[in-house]
């Protein structure tokens, strides 16, 4: 790994989990688990612009230093957030790799919705009661919105083509 | 004109399948809420589960007085609000009062879930038992 990319995945990490933590004071009203999504933002871009292992590293980063930074590793929601943030990824991850008619607004509102699933699973299982899975369509109904405004966000990134342009290091030659 | 109308044209060419697969979500949303929107409120027991284990049985239908009592959920205490076909957490030492914010509920589809504390109160319907502690001292 060339010591460019090494810097740049270190400066999505960061990102991601400033974004995480900004979220972090963001209350979910009265959708247990509905939030923004800004830090999937980063997750997404690392998938379209490194693949599937950068990103994992981002996301498995984000996820531990957001606990620690929040004071919530290692309690239930930190589990929830990790699962769902791992669940999300993947089905990104696929779509983007394989369902190639789906463009990056349809990948990011499974991706969404993937995470939304994910946190129900783990709180299924440490509650053992799937009466959690009667917040999913509240969540999903919030996840379309973020889903949209995620892809969006990425959307408009990805075309001032940034993050090639610092691969290549000609971010700061042309600025 | 026409060229509005070719790119609306080009936009869901481009997007169908995303638009499918919001319509899919909206679909399935829809159909999900309509689900949980069919009230089930009459002869409705209440179980309360922490940690996953059944600590106390209520038939809600029998209750005709209301009255509130205390458990101890897995950090804080939390004070249960029971009335006639209605359960509701009226208080909570959770941080973001989730529980708290749904007040009484009756209808059988909607749990009441305090992640923090680990406690459910999950409604059914037609159980006719009266009122049963299975764990602790609260009195009914």
């Amino acid at each position: 790994m060339s010591v460019r990319k090494m810097t740049l995945l270190s400066m999505m990490l960061a990102l991601a989990v400033a974004l995480g933590w900004v979220e972090s004071l963001i209350p979910s009203f009265w959708i247990p688990g509905a939030k923004p999504g800004f830090a999937n933002m980063v997750i997404l871009l690392c998938l379209l612009e490194f693949g599937f292992l950068d990103a994992l590293l981002i996301n498995l980063g984000r996820v531990l230093l957001v606990g620690a930074v929040t004071g919530t590793i290692f309690q239930m929601g930190f589990y929830m957030s990790a699962a769902g943030a791992a669940l999300s990824m993947i089905v990104m991850w696929v779509c983007i790799r394989f369902l190639k008619k789906l463009t990056i607004y349809g990948d990011s509102l499974l991706g969404a919705l993937a995470h939304d699933f994910g946190q129900l699973l783990v709180g299924w299982g440490i509650l053992g009661n799937a009466g959690v899975f009667y917040y999913f369509p509240y969540m999903a109904l919030v996840s379309l919105a973020t889903g949209f405004f995620v892809a969006f966000v990425v959307d408009r990134l990805e075309r001032t083509g940034i993050i090639k342009k610092a691969l290549k290091g000609a971010a700061s030659t042309s600025s | 004109m026409g060229a509005k109308l070719d790119a609306v044209k080009h936009f869901f060419k481009v997007h169908t399948w995303d638009l499918v697969a919001v319509l899919a979500v909206l679909v399935g949303n829809g159909a999900a809420l309509i689900y949980y929107a069919v009230p089930r409120t009459t002869n409705v027991t209440a179980t309360i589960y922490k940690e996953k284990e059944a600590v106390k049985v209520i038939d809600l239908s029998q209750v005709t007085n209301e009255y509130t009592f205390d458990i101890e959920g897995k950090y804080t205490t939390m004070t249960i609000g029971v009335k006639h076909n209605a359960i509701a957490v009226l208080k909570s030492g959770c941080p973001n009062q989730y529980c708290v914010h749904q007040n009484y509920v009756s209808n059988v589809t909607q749990p009441i879930i305090c992640s923090y504390n680990q406690v459910v109160i999950s409604l059914s319907a037609n159980a006719p038992v009266t009122s049963i502690i299975i764990n602790g001292d609260a009195s009914v």
